[in-house]
């Protein structure tokens, strides 16, 4: 248990960034197809990262449970239970994903024929990319043993770190296919940068407001200067923020530079999760006044 | 109906661990789980401190945080109050183990023997009940408690510190001593309302 390392692994942060990969890919790629149909590319990028990555990253949590033969139960309690919720979101996910990989991409093509029906799946499935997104956040945030998490914020940076973490992927894609002059990619560089600084906006706000909460405090002072400050600062700051953003604006649509832009971006999200999940300290016990923690505190 | 719920003296507690080990040898559990600890600690500043103990089981919470995440309908709470894990159910996402304010709760990723690669008889008989894979925690001696005899730990505590009863009932030994004793519970912030009550060591 020392230092922090919760009973998460590295399975779980694998998952939260396929998850985020995966469900921003496509609901940025679904998005993309509401505005401009003829963009239909970044759509196909988006359902085939999609629902593939997430599943992936399902398998994952499926081998991190203790008992994988009663999974079935975890529908049991969506009128409560995030993880139950959670099930639901990611298997109608990965459903609506399946159906349009096998009806637009592969096997069959006939889904173009019905462009209503396609133009629903979008929307019906982007809903749920985010909310793939989203969910983890909400998790963690009903999770009020851990103050670290107990925030409206964290579904937020989620939803911001997945979205950006996506276009990196459809970006990185569209290079390695050889689409590099391709007119989508000026958009969604453009439209990355102006994440990003999102991104370093709700991070800022994020430990900034965990620092007024007394509780928290603990953990951001272990992610600013503590065991955690190189992940954070090497890692989510200049790995994942600062270097992308500035290939992204001053260097434009080179393939190298923004190939490395895009891997540095994909590293900076898996930086994200591990922060967030490793800064986790539980709240001390309060017998009266006097705090017992659980976990070795941090110095 | 009844709520069960115990009272800690920490006035009486002498950091003993004998709860930690009766519990052990009523439940057997796999070495490294234990459904109960004794914290200790020091308590003000030299040369005005002294130690403190906190025996910590499962709280049994009125509202439990564990309950409102299982996702699988494993841990329910029962009408009398006492919050237990049904392991054929239990998938071992663990998200309990994390969400859980009093640390009680144990994953049981691999049964340890005492004593390495063997198993002795008593590990054996008592491992029936424990499920490979799943969450564990205390279930206020559940068994016991329904043939009317009290937990192992509040029975072999050396010096009475531990009471158990009723919380529902005004003339039981608990709720008594709680008004009597100002009992408070750990971390009331949180709105979990545990049934277990500490009396102030003063």
């Amino acid at each position: 248990m020392l230092k922090g390392h919760f009973v998460f692994g590295w399975k779980i942060i694998a998952y939260l960034f396929l998850a985020g990969v995966g469900g921003g890919a496509y609901a940025v790629g679904a998005a993309f197809h509401l505005i401009d149909p003829e963009a239909e590319l970044v759509t196909r990028l988006g359902v085939v990262l999609g629902a593939p990555l997430v599943f992936f990253g399902c398998l994952l949590l499926l081998f991190d449970l203790g008992r994988p033969q009663v999974v079935f139960r975890a529908f049991s309690r969506p009128n409560q239970a995030w993880i139950s919720r959670g099930t639901f979101i990611l298997t109608i996910f990965i459903v609506i994903g399946a159906i349009q990989f096998g009806f637009w991409i592969w096997p069959f093509r006939g889904l173009t024929d019905y462009p209503v029906f396609f133009t629903f799946l979008n929307i019906v499935g982007g809903i749920f990319g985010i909310l793939t997104v989203l969910y983890t956040g909400f998790l963690f945030d009903t999770t009020r043993s851990i103050p670290f998490w107990s925030t409206p914020i964290l579904p937020l940076l989620f939803l911001v770190s997945g979205v950006s973490t996506g276009i990196f992927s459809i970006i990185l894609m569209l290079l390695f296919l050889g689409y590099a002059d391709s007119p989508a990619l000026g958009i969604l560089r453009k439209l990355d940068a102006f994440i990003l600084i999102l991104e370093g906006m709700v991070i800022f706000l994020y430990l900034h407001g965990m620092h007024e909460v007394t509780a928290a405090r603990a953990s951001v002072t272990r992610v600013v200067k503590g065991d955690l400050s190189v992940s954070f600062w090497a890692g989510v700051v200049l790995v994942g923020l600062v270097i992308p953003f500035m290939i992204e604006v001053f260097l434009g649509n080179d393939m190298v530079p923004l190939t490395v832009a895009s891997l540095c971006g994909l590293v900076g999200g898996i930086y994200v999760r591990y922060v967030v999940v490793s800064g986790a300290v539980k709240a001390p016990l309060n017998s009266e006044g006097v705090f017992i923690y659980l976990t070795p505190r941090a110095e | 109906m009844a709520r069960f719920g115990m009272v800690i003296d920490l006035k009486k507690c002498i950091g003993c661990d004998t709860c930690t080990v009766a519990c052990r040898a009523e439940h057997a559990t796999s070495t490294g789980v234990l459904f109960n600890r004794v914290f200790k600690f020091e308590v003000g500043k030299y040369p005005h401190s002294k130690l403190g103990f906190l025996p910590i089981t499962c709280m049994h919470c009125g509202k439990p945080e564990c309950e409102k995440q299982c996702p699988t309908g494993a841990t329910s709470r029962r009408e009398d109050g006492i919050v237990i894990i049904d392991p054929e159910k239990c998938m071992g996402c663990q998200y309990c183990v994390v969400t859980c304010p009093y640390g009680t709760r144990y994953f049981l990723d691999k049964i340890k023997n005492y004593v390495k690669g063997f198993e002795t008889p008593f590990e054996k008989k008592g491992r029936k009940k424990h499920k490979k894979g799943a969450v564990e925690k205390c279930d206020f001696c559940i068994k016991r408690v329904e043939k009317g005899m009290e937990p192992a730990c509040v029975t072999s505590c050396i010096a009475e510190a531990r009471h158990f009863g009723d919380l529902d009932d005004p003339h039981s030994e608990v709720s008594k001593l709680i008004a009597l004793r100002r009992g408070y519970t750990l971390n009331p912030e949180l709105g979990t309302e545990p049934a277990v009550y500490y009396l102030p060591d003063y």
